[in-house]
């Protein structure tokens, strides 16, 4: 570099020091440390986890057989469409058509199409009639679509190699048929017909993932090609398509090849009632007991994301995870989730402490509250455990009143919507499909009494009908309850059973209206009581925070990052990127000279007009490298006397006032620090520019545009100028 | 059906026949422009009477090869195909799927490139000429042999390549030697390439091709296609057959030129294509002809009440179509050909989809009014076309998507300059100052109007325009239903952090696979923004915009 500064470049090789970075030995399996790691067990991060695993396999094994059950219609209709694909073809058509179906899946993710594959490839117990009944299916993706040949050759390898009973014959490259050749596959479906006889002529299903992504060129003669020979050889394509727009196909193709084609279209269930489906039944649902409860703003944000972004069931399921991630790594306590190890308690530690206290403090507020609970002070471990164990069971009999109310308030509304009533407007022009979720946010931020007002008012004026109705929904709704929920609400059922009986019948020309009115009286005060009792804030148990996220807000920018926030946070604030601990109290603040290059260079950047004078950039660059420089000898000087910390001080004295001069230079030195600061203005300059910061517009010599303006920095360069004190 | 019987074809197939059994050019360019399929099966239908006709000495024997160029994608398989075609060779599996190999040499291999291909022809010319003459000496048997005759026959190679100019787009360098084959095999050989575009377009630079000898198929008249349909009317039902099971039976062949007349009458303007006339008839018959079944098995099943003990085969009810029946059929369905023709020429649907939407209630004939019946119908239809229509699969999108859509209009309908008029907000909050309306062709003259741009199509836009735009229109129209975050203070901040999201990028990469944007610049290109264009219509822009509550009119530099 010192040879020859005209030169206009330099190669400068990348030459990583060898820097032994000390990975702390974490073991796999556990947790980050939590931020109160100092009230935290030793192996807390373990038992988290170990935790965090249990409740998560939990729920997720719930959703993924909700999502089944999402499922099934579709996978039932396309398995029976590529059964029948070439038995029901219409007559007098003017050539045969190739079958195809596209099945457009945006939300139940790739599990649909593994399923729907597994479905066609056993054997059908429909063996009545001796049509096609198998299917012999492949999986192609864009990338082997390539080209056309390629395309070709993976579709008619793809079914001969898979065929374990075909022998293998030796063909020679040059005097057999090429493999990607169709005629290939139609000799190899001659030979497998024949020799199996004409009972079971399995379909050739070729099933295409991310079909949007497959170039339209080269399918759409691949589908020329196959359509050719369609219906000696049946082959059925099946199109995997993850957008939601069902006509994908007829925009990309032209029509001449749309002819050769018998499009099906199938849509597996897609949009807001997927989320609503999967959280009601998840977390709102009777039968199932989730470990975690979550709260008003995940399932905000959940309904945000899915409307706004991306409708799928993986990012729920993301989603749902990272939010069972968050809520065992903050809270040390929360390893108590499933069970109480009674290890963790036997020791005194800040951990049991810890525990002690909250429990101490809850119990005296519940003797505020109410005057029948003693005070314990919670000495013993035993009762330690115990009151942990009966603080879990509290939480889960407290979640279970609420969507045992919530599934009442569905059922009510439910009839009121079969009798032509508006109820709450679930449905409707205003109501939209997430309305039931809209009433559990309610419910969740305890703001459920208008709705509950509302149904008591109605609930008052029903007929005989309704009323039979109404209870017969909710006598069936408590009798498929488990059975020992149902045992807990005994009495409920009984008083039920008895208004049902009251109920004059209905073919009683009559009958006795006052007698009507009356009961529904007591249906609607029933009902406001039980309410009252079911719907208590899951904040008001002991210890809830270890089941129940509250309001804690959500990560979301891990989830969906805004990129270029992200990186201009990075520019402003490097320092802050660098520590592994996400929560602090205050803000690093550093100096410009201490910065980064580029960092130095995109604060200079900012105080600028819209457009920069390069040259101008580079001096104010130049400046705060100078006084870096200062600095940095400084600081090696003072190393070196006995008294480091006087010495900064005066140095940050003297960088207040004057700017103090860097020592005299030789010229030879000068020379190589201009270069050396013109390669790192470059270097700087480059990065900004090739993280999209800079325009070259060409307007102006030497000038380049600004494309990030008013950035909300509240940190003044001015001050950091003169440095910390 | 023989080919000089096609209706429209007559002249056409004696002109081809008679040069194929005399001196034939050697190379033949049939235009067919509007039939081709047809065409398709009208000469290979003559070629196989030529080649079965008597061979003499003065009269070649002729063998014949058909290639669909489209299907050809390497030389090797055009190679394959016509040689294969030539002398009816199945590979067979067993035989691990080889390749006809000519007798006298098993080394050369014929399907390398044209040179071994040209050697390839002589050789199955021989093979065929060997062949013949062992097939005569087996008629001749008994006779006095005489292979002289035999050894001597000519036999001529007619090789068809289908949809020709599929050549000049995958394998440009075959299409010269593809005309001149007869001078490089130096055998009686005729290559006819039949193609929907004219020869001007596939012929290869420099005059490098003789020019072939032209044979235009004349456009079909709409009484051609009429009988045309009539005669393809399928015969595999016999009279036998049960008539509530197949809708083409025998007894109802009487009112199909009817319903063809109709059919043709309707639809003629829009297509002259056989085959999408063919289409249609096939999705409408079975409705069509579906009351008079169901009349047929109301009589079926009163004679069976009436006499338990009836023979069914001697005693079945006669279907008589009368000229009154027929009017009321025709009137009924007459509406129901549009429906099909807007549906099914465009392949929204299939025909067996739309037969099954469209199937007359039952016993319509013991219906009221049947008259009007149809129309109650209608709505299903509508519905289905719906479902595939464009404006139904972007309804499904997430709302950013949509709103990225509207942005990508904007973008491209508006010119840059105008954005900080149209979407900038002072402090005034004044309305935006837009181009003023002017009125309609009052031009001064010898000034050309400016045509507006929603006219002169999209033009392209660099990624930070749209996000830019997008940020506008989130601004206005989408505040109110973000969730609250109290984090961001400065007006508009919020804003800005949605539109930089990863959500927002990967949502622009998806439209652009699906086809609702394209990206003009190439993926490659690091250098600077990547461009883009929008990609859907004005009318599904609007219904974008209505649906989000956007005014998409105020926001256009040239509205509508």
């Amino acid at each position: 570099m010192d040879e020859d500064c005209n030169k206009t470049s330099f190669c400068i090789p990348f030459d990583p020091p060898e820097i032994q970075i000390d990975v702390p030995s974490s073991p796999r399996n556990a947790l980050p440390n939590s931020p109160f790691s100092e009230r935290d067990l030793h192996d807390g991060p373990q038992l988290r986890f170990e935790a965090y695993r249990t409740a998560w396999e939990k729920c997720m094994t719930r959703i993924t057989g909700i999502v089944q059950e999402l499922q099934r219609s579709t996978l039932d209709a396309v398995v029976k469409e590529v059964k029948a694909s070439y038995m029901k073809t219409l007559p007098a058509l003017p050539h045969p058509e190739l079958p195809i179906i596209s099945v457009v899946n945006p939300a139940l993710g790739e599990n649909l199409m593994e399923n729907i594959c597994a479905a066609l490839e056993s054997p059908s117990n429909d063996v009545t009639d001796n049509e096609i009944l198998t299917s012999s299916v492949i999986h192609l993706r864009p990338a082997d679509f390539q080209t056309i040949s390629a395309g070709m050759r993976g579709i008619v390898s793809g079914f001969v190699d898979k065929d374990p009973d075909t022998e293998q014959i030796k063909r020679r490259a040059s005097t057999s048929l090429a493999n990607y050749d169709i005629g290939t596959l139609e000799a190899w479906h001659r030979f497998r017909s024949h020799s199996q006889g004409n009972i079971r002529k399995p379909t050739l299903c070729v099933v295409l993932h991310d079909f949007e992504q497959i170039d339209p060129d080269v399918m759409q003669n691949v589908f020329y090609t196959c359509s050719k020979a369609s219906p000696q050889l049946p082959l059925i394509f099946i199109l995997v398509m993850s957008s939601p727009l069902t006509n994908f196909i007829n925009l990309a193709y032209p029509r001449s090849i749309l002819c050769r084609l018998r499009i099906r279209h199938f849509a597996a269930p897609s949009g807001p009632t997927i989320l609503q489906e999967i959280w009601t039944k998840t977390f709102f649902d009777i039968s199932f007991d989730p470990d975690v409860m979550f709260g008003p703003p995940l399932l905000e944000y959940l309904q945000d994301y899915f409307n706004r972004h991306n409708a799928s069931v993986d990012a729920i399921l993301t989603i749902l995870q990272l939010a069972h991630l968050k809520h065992f790594s903050l809270e040390p306590l929360r390893l108590f989730v499933k069970h109480t190890p009674a290890n963790t308690l036997s020791q005194p530690s800040a951990f049991v402490d810890a525990l002690r206290v909250r429990l101490r403090l809850a119990s005296k507020t519940r003797e505020k509250n109410s005057m029948d609970v003693d005070e314990q002070d919670f000495r013993a471990p035993e009762d330690l455990i115990t009151a942990v164990d009966k603080s879990r069971t509290e939480f889960h009999n407290h979640a279970r009143n609420i969507r045992i109310a919530f599934g009442i308030i569905e059922r009510i509304q439910v009839i009121l919507e079969r009798h032509g009533h508006k109820g709450l407007g679930w449905s409707g022009e205003k109501g939209s499909s997430s309305a039931p979720l809209e009433a559990i946010l309610d419910i969740l931020r305890d703001r459920s009494g208008r709705d509950v007002k509302h149904l008591v008012k109605l609930t008052r004026r029903l007929n005989a009908h309704e009323l039979e109705d109404i209870i017969d929904e909710l006598n069936t709704y408590f009798f498929n309850m488990p059975s020992h929920v149902r045992v807990q609400e005994q009495e409920t059922r009984s008083h039920l059973t008895l208004l049902r009986s009251q109920i004059p019948r209905v073919d009683d020309e009559d009958a006795d209206t006052e007698n009507i009115q009356a009961l529904s009286q007591r249906f609607s005060d029933w009902f406001s009581e039980y309410m009252n009792i079911k719907l208590v804030p899951i904040e008001e148990g002991r210890l809830w925070d270890i089941w129940y996220t509250g309001r804690t807000s959500v990560v979301s920018e891990i989830l969906n990052p805004s990129v270029r926030a992200s990186i201009i946070a990075g520019l402003l604030r490097p320092y802050e990127f660098q520590n592994e601990s996400s929560i602090r109290s205050s803000p690093i603040t550093k100096a410009l000279w201490q910065l980064p290059d580029t960092s130095i260079l995109f604060k200079r950047y900012l105080d600028s007009s819209k457009m920069i004078n390069v040259y101008d950039w580079f001096e104010s660059f130049k400046s705060v490298l100078d006084l870096q420089r200062i600095h940095l000898q400084e600081a090696e000087v003072s190393t070196r006397s006995s008294s480091p910390r006087k010495k900064g001080r005066s140095g940050n004295r003297a960088g207040k006032g004057k700017q103090k001069e860097p020592a005299p230079m030789s010229e030879e030195e000068e020379e190589r620090w201009k270069t050396f600061v013109h390669a790192r203005f470059i270097r700087a300059l480059h990065e900004l520019d090739y993280l999209g910061l800079l325009k070259h517009t060409g307007r102006k010599a030497d000038h380049v545009l600004r494309t990030v303006f008013e950035i909300d920095d509240d940190g003044d360069d001015g001050d950091q100028l003169r440095g910390p004190d | 059906m023989s080919a000089s019987t096609t209706p429209g074809y007559e002249a056409f197939s004696e002109e081809l026949g008679f040069l194929l059994s005399s001196t034939p050019p050697p190379f033949i360019y049939i235009q067919s422009f509007e039939a081709l399929r047809t065409t398709f099966t009208v000469v290979d239908a003559l070629l196989h009477d030529l080649s079965r006709r008597p061979t003499g000495v003065d009269q070649p024997s002729i063998h014949c090869a058909t290639v669909d160029a489209a299907s050809c994608f390497t030389p090797r398989l055009f190679y394959e195909g016509v040689i294969h075609s030539l002398i009816d060779w199945i590979p067979e599996w067993e035989d691990g799927c080889s390749i006809w190999m000519p007798e006298e040499s098993t080394t050369v291999r014929w399907n390398e490139n044209l040179d071994t291909f040209v050697h390839g022809l002589v050789s199955a010319q021989a093979y065929l000429r060997l062949r013949l003459s062992q097939t005569n000496s087996e008629k001749r048997k008994g006779k006095e042999p005489d292979t002289e005759v035999g050894r001597n026959q000519n036999v001529r190679l007619v090789i068809v390549i289908e949809r020709a100019e599929k050549l000049k787009e995958d394998h440009p360098e075959l299409l010269v030697p593809l005309t001149r084959l007869a001078e490089l095999a130096r055998i009686d050989l005729c290559v006819i390439f039949i193609s929907q575009v004219g020869w001007e377009d596939v012929r290869p630079p420099f005059g490098a091709s003789p020019d072939p000898y032209f044979v235009d198929v004349p456009s079909l008249t709409k009484e051609n296609i009429s009988k045309l349909l009539v005669t393809n009317y399928p015969s595999y039902a016999s009279p036998n057959d049960n008539l509530l099971e197949t809708p083409y039976h025998p007894a109802l062949a009487s009112l199909y030129p009817h319903f063809i007349t109709m059919l043709c009458d309707v639809c003629y303007p829009f297509t002259h294509n056989p085959d999408e006339l063919q289409y249609i008839a096939a999705a409408r018959w079975p409705g069509f002809v579906k009351p008079l079944i169901d009349e047929y098995k109301q009589a079926l099943h009163e004679r069976r009440q009436e006499d338990n003990e009836v023979d069914l085969d001697s005693e079945l009810p006669q279907i008589n179509v009368s000229e009154d029946l027929r009017i009321r059929l025709i009137r009924y369905f007459n509406a129901s050909f549009t429906t099909a023709l807007e549906t099914l020429l465009p392949r929204q649907s299939n025909a067996a989809d739309w037969a099954s939407a469209n199937v007359p209630p039952d016993n319509l004939f013991s219906m009221a009014r049947p008259d009007t019946g149809y129309q109650q119908q209608q709505p299903s239809a509508q519905e289905a076309l719906a479902a595939t229509s464009s404006q139904a699969g972007m309804r499904s999108l997430p709302r950013m998507s949509k709103f990225l859509l509207i942005a990508s209009f904007l973008a491209s309908t508006n010119p840059a300059k105008s954005d900080l008029r149209m979407f900038g907000r002072g402090l005034d909050e004044k309305k935006h100052r837009r181009r003023g309306a002017r009125s309609s062709g009052k031009t001064k003259s010898g000034v050309a109007s400016k045509i507006p741009q929603r006219l002169l199509g999209p033009i392209a836009f660099p990624l930070d325009r749209i996000l830019a735009i997008l940020g506008a229109l989130l601004e206005e129209n989408d505040v109110e239903t973000r969730l609250v975050a109290r984090e961001f203070v400065v007006p508009g901040e919020y804003t800005d952090m949605e539109i930089g999201r990863v959500g927002v990028y990967a949502a622009i990469t998806e439209l652009t696979s699906l086809g609702l944007m394209h990206r003009t610049s190439p993926a490659d290109r690091l250098d600077g923004p990547p461009m883009f264009k929008a990609a859907i219509s004005y009318d599904d822009a609007l219904a974008l915009a209505k649906e989000l509550d956007i005014a998409l009119n105020d926001l256009l530099w040239d509205p509508v």
